[in-house]
């Protein structure tokens, strides 16, 4: 960790080490429909097929270790986010910006901040970073709001609904995601980013990357976890079954089914349980004290070690129970209850393959 | 693990109820005699197989001779269980159609007794955005509470990032109504309806999450016979699966906060579909004959 001025890295060197490994078992309330790829789309009649993998001359449904890995990632960041928010460690992008002005105001930041955050509102065309930086106002705040006012839209409430925090990086922005090596607008960004913090909390450094990417990985630094993808404990057919179901959209005008949107989807029955591994990397004994984060992850009661950030946000995710999971999961589906429990052996003889070679590995 | 209102939902029926399942057994139902190889090759003593039976066994008690049956829905469980229940996708349609509906009755309102044509300018536009043919007539019909009527015929004007395009179209339509433009929109920066912002979008998720409503009273579905009669033809019957009315289903509500959402927003659509204390929806098929009528209560977790 260096020390002085705005920023502290946070980083632990790379390494195969392992800290320990959990077992995450997710089991569907109701029905789970993980969507398959193109292999699945080739080989099954349905619109919406689940995700299958080849096995000896049938398919087996898995999850994937992406949309594993992704679920949890999501859920830490959600929660750190929200937390942030309560104890006035996050800021909304409005004050953030207010703080950028003058020299620090250079294209590469306009376009990889600003622009890029507002393509997802308004279309790409309407203001370009040229524009932003020759419109008047001192701050880039100003000059922003300036500039989409010019054609017309008001950008203000969202910077101001938009909250950033370094605990949780904003990933799908490119400017506004951690990555490494630091590229000096990012510096400008992160500086404003911590003064804004300052005016609601006296956080005395920023803490780089966020420990969600410390843990989960960013550009140019590798994940300290490991996510295997998680396998059906049973038989296919008799201990669970993958089976389908039609849906039609309602056009919301006319009231009735609307044309051409009957579609299918397969689905693993509620019930259904799925085994996956998490290896956690790194040294468990490097001293690096996130500033705040226990405080946020209220994590004083365990007995965990608190010290090496990535194993406090696994200790945090053990407390999830109910989740969701997979896709339609807002209309009923994806359903899920997960157990994440650290262990030293496991029964893998007793599991069908391939979930038990997968056991064999992780538990080595 | 992050704010989340969570409510225990009860919905009762207040007139009978049929939807169309489309499971293994719903399936297997709507099978002409007993070729069943379209449905499963599972082998004997299956539980797919046991699933199949028992539907031979309800259509042997309604008729001898196999009918057709168009059963409701069934939630099939890993260990065999199967149980009626409503999906959540019908209960999320059903709330989403019904705060459309609001929206559209407002619109009408808004247009009694006032000539509006939609201009030039707004038509031509939307034939750029979404291509010629289309109603434009439809755009009329918006309002902060829902803009389905618009984003129904150009669906790609309601992906997110084309806010601008939205509020550029939607201010000139309130020009053209003589309304406030806060009358049609419920999120300004984002030119939204309520809906939209609720439900989601192409690239904004919904947030409320409704999960499955399985069954909770003791009542027995039954099977009735209705007839379809055309002008010379023979007439050709047919058999719904039914609940009756008072038949209760259980499950949950959730409403889960968006950086532009808040629990404002979500009470806000409970009170606009609340009509004397009850919010009533309704739910899958021969709505027009009253059907599926059905009251849903709400109790915060």
């Amino acid at each position: 960790m260096s020390e002085g001025g705005f920023l502290s890295l946070y980083l632990y060197p790379h390494t195969t080490r392992r800290v320990a490994t959990y077992k995450i078992t997710i089991r569907a309330k109701s029905e789970l429909l993980v969507g398959g790829g193109s292999l699945e789309q080739a080989t099954t009649p349905f619109d919406i097929p689940a995700a299958k993998m080849p096995w000896g001359d049938s398919f087996i449904p898995y999850i994937p270790g992406s949309t594993v890995k992704g679920f949890l990632r999501a859920a830490v960041e959600e929660y750190l986010r929200a937390r942030a928010r309560e104890e006035n460690l996050s800021a909304p992008l409005a004050e953030v910006l207010k703080n950028i002005e003058g020299e620090m105001i250079d294209d590469e930041l306009v376009e990889k901040v600003v622009v890029k955050l507002l393509q997802q509102f308004v279309s790409s065309d309407v203001v370009s970073t040229h524009e932003i930086r020759n419109a008047s106002g001192r701050t880039l705040y100003e000059k922003t709001v300036k500039a989409y006012k010019n054609a017309k839209v008001d950008v203000g409430r969202l910077l101001e609904e938009i909250h950033v925090t370094p605990y949780a990086c904003a990933a799908v922005v490119e400017g506004l995601a951690c990555e490494l090596p630091i590229r000096p607008y990012k510096l400008a960004y992160l500086r404003a980013m911590h003064d804004a913090i300052r005016q609601r909390n006296d956080l005395n450094h920023l803490p780089y990357p966020c420990p969600v990417c410390l843990t989960f990985g960013a550009a140019g630094y590798s994940s300290n976890v490991v996510v295997t993808s998680a396998y059906p404990r049973g038989e296919l057919g008799k201990d669970y079954f993958i089976l389908t179901r039609r849906h039609v959209a309602i056009d919301r005008y006319t009231g009735a089914a609307a044309e051409g949107k009957l579609f299918e989807v397969e689905y693993v029955t509620a019930g259904a349980e799925f085994v996956g591994y998490l290896i956690l990397l790194g040294d468990a004994q490097q001293q690096l004290t996130y500033p705040e984060l226990e405080k946020l992850l209220r994590l004083q009661q365990t007995s965990a070690p608190q010290s090496y950030a990535p194993q406090c946000l696994i200790t945090l995710l053990q407390g999830t129970r109910s989740a969701m999971l997979g896709r339609r999961k807002s209309a009923g589906m994806g359903e899920v209850e997960v157990t994440i429990e650290e262990i030293r052996e496991d029964q893998c003889d007793s599991y069908p393959p391939p979930l038990k070679e997968i056991c064999r590995w992780a538990t080595t | 693990m992050t704010s989340v209102y969570r409510f225990h939902a009860e919905l009762t029926l207040k007139a009978e109820l049929h939807t169309k399942g489309s499971g293994v057994m719903e399936q297997a139902a709507a099978v002409k005699g007993n070729d069943m190889t379209y449905i499963a090759n599972a082998p004997t003593n299956s539980t797919v197989c046991g699933w199949i039976e028992e539907v031979q066994h309800f259509r042997r008690r309604i008729e001898g001779r196999l009918p057709t049956v168009s059963l409701l829905p069934r939630f099939y469980s890993s260990d065999g269980q199967v149980t009626i229940y409503i999906p959540g996708s019908s209960i999320k349609g059903a709330l989403r159609a019904a705060l459309d509906q609001k929206a559209i009755r407002r619109a009408v309102e808004r247009l009694r007794d006032r000539e509006a044509e939609v201009p030039e300018e707004v038509a031509s536009e939307l034939a750029r955005l979404c291509g010629r043919g289309l109603e434009t007539e439809a755009a009329l019909f918006i309002d902060r509470l829902s803009h389905s009527a618009l984003s129904i015929i150009c669906e790609s004007l309601y992906a997110l990032q084309n806010s601008d395009k939205r509020h550029r179209l939607v201010s000139k339509i309130a020009e053209l109504l003589g309304a406030d433009a806060g009358e049609l929109i419920h999120h300004e920066s984002l030119a939204l309806g309520l809906s939209e912002l609720l439900f989601g979008t192409t690239g904004l998720r919904s947030s409320i999450y409704v999960s499955n409503f399985h069954l909770a009273s003791d009542v027995e579905p039954y099977a009735k016979v209705f007839n379809a009669v055309a002008w010379g033809y023979v007439a050709s019957p047919f058999h719904l699966e039914q609940l009756p009315h008072g038949a209760k289903f259980k499950g949950v509500i959730e409403f889960k906060p968006t950086p532009f959402t808040s629990y404002r927003d979500f009470e806000e659509m409970i009170r606009t579909l609340t009509e004397n204390g009850k919010l009533t929806l309704q739910i899958g098929g021969r709505r027009k004959l009253g059907w599926g009528l059905a009251e849903l209560t709400l109790q915060q977790l």
